[in-house]
């Protein structure tokens, strides 16, 4: 009976551990869905209001990284010699942390024709992106909740 | 106040001058400051200098880190910070479609000051039975703009006029800061013909007052709101009467008639009055 409950334990942390070991792909694309809501903002400001960037870094987003991210910039932009640094999530590897310093870095450098064409390249990029972290979410975070489970059930085959 | 220099060079500066009327930075040459002692306008270089990118990054927290929000006002060679301080700026000039698009390379700056000084124009104003055209004129930083935004106030206030200003680059404003009077409307970053032509449309306006006629279309944009029955205060850069009337520019508008008074100061006073039969003597 021990056995059976310790089995059936094992089975349910397995499985839990397998998605939370993929979940940093569900995090990675709420992050750039943030992301791309935000220079959707900026193509929307670049038409209109032409405000700067200290305003438009008051966007609010439901991603607590995504905001962090924009709060160290504000700091970045606002303090001197560029004394703090962009905040990186803890899932962003170097692809990421490449691409997210550059769209970050390249905002307010120039006029704003050139700012348009950079924003319209960027939102390109960010809607590809988020097309194959999607796919890659939904593959990785069923993938992994399986793994969980069939190790779970292999250990607990074996106890039994 | 120049929160946009680095905080080593805004209290050197603040130091030197408490209200400055003026700062130059050049490249890897001395920081200047121009301000009063209460009894004379005293220029100090500082024991400061600033480098190339030191004065790049002034102009970017200049403008927040964001050029394209300021694009406007800097192919003009300027932009005003979020204060009120109006900073010129040198450079290399960028061409696009054989108009002037921007600046890059930025070498120096020229950092003004916008004062408010309630009551400067009342030795005039008090002179006058109702708002008359007047254009105000000294060589820079002379008190043009001091005078024109008070006389603006007075003729608010004092004679209940409508007065519509033509503010191009924030500076007889201040974003609200400066008490414009009770009557006033403020049309911000707008440039002269829009506000003359639909200032005379949209706002009703009884006066119009605006800060530098520079252009040929500078003195149309004055000259349709004349026609238009609006009393129009304006500047202009000259050093006298006979120097004015060489400008090509604003030769018709003077020729015309369309001010009443032309008013030249010399460091922030009165100097003359001049009255039409002074300018038609000189045609």
């Amino acid at each position: 009976m021990v056995k059976f409950i310790i089995g059936i334990a094992l089975v349910g942390v397995s499985t839990v551990l397998g998605k939370r070991l993929t979940v940093k792909h569900l995090y990675r694309l709420k992050y750039y869905e943030c992301l791309s809501r935000f220079n959707l903002h900026l193509k929307q400001n670049l038409l209109h209001k032409k405000e700067d960037l200290l305003e438009l870094l008051r966007f609010k987003c439901d991603n607590e990284d995504f905001s962090a991210t924009l709060t160290s910039l504000k700091l970045n932009v606002t303090l001197e010699n560029d004394a703090s640094e962009l905040y990186f999530p803890y899932w962003a590897d170097g692809d990421d942390r490449a691409f997210l310093s550059n769209y970050f870095n390249s905002l307010g450098e120039n006029n704003l024709q050139a700012e348009m064409e950079n924003i319209v390249i960027q939102e390109n990029l960010i809607n590809d992106k988020v097309l194959k972290i999607a796919d890659k979410s939904s593959k990785f975070s069923n993938l992994g909740q399986r793994l969980g489970f069939s190790v779970g059930m292999v250990v607990f085959i074996i106890i039994l | 106040m120049l929160d946009f220099l680095s905080n080593q060079l805004k209290n050197e500066v603040l130091r030197c001058f408490c209200s400055p009327y003026e700062v130059r930075l050049r490249v890897d040459k001395p920081v200047t400051v121009k301000g009063s002692n209460g009894i004379e306008v005293l220029t100090k270089k500082l024991n400061f200098t600033v480098t190339k990118k030191e004065l790049e990054q002034t102009v970017m927290r200049l403008c927040n880190h964001s050029l394209f929000s300021v694009e406007d006002s800097l192919k003009y060679g300027f932009i005003t910070s979020r204060s009120g301080e109006r900073v010129g700026i040198c450079g290399e000039t960028i061409y696009s479609g054989g108009s002037i698009a921007s600046i890059k390379n930025f070498s120096s700056l020229t950092i003004r000051f916008p004062h408010c000084v309630y009551g400067c124009c009342e030795e005039y104003a008090k002179s006058l039975g109702a708002p008359k055209s007047c254009l105000v004129i000294s060589p820079p930083f002379h008190g043009k703009t001091t005078f024109i935004r008070d006389l603006g106030r007075y003729y608010s206030d004092k004679f209940k006029q409508n007065v519509l200003f033509i503010d191009e680059r924030d500076e007889l404003s201040l974003s609200g800061k400066f008490n414009l009077g009770e009557n006033s409307d403020v049309l911000r970053f707008s440039n002269k013909r829009f506000g003359f032509y639909n200032g005379v449309r949209a706002y009703n306006p009884d006066v119009i007052i605006c800060d530098e006629l520079m252009t040929s279309e500078d003195s149309r944009s004055v000259e349709f709101a004349r026609n238009s029955g609006v009393k129009v205060v304006a500047s202009a850069h000259a050093s006298n009467l006979k120097n004015l009337l060489k400008k090509q520019e604003l030769y018709a508008i003077i020729a015309n008639n369309t001010f009443e008074d032309i008013v030249l100061l010399n460091k922030f006073k009165i100097e003359k009055i001049y009255k039409e039969q002074d300018w038609l003597s000189l045609l």
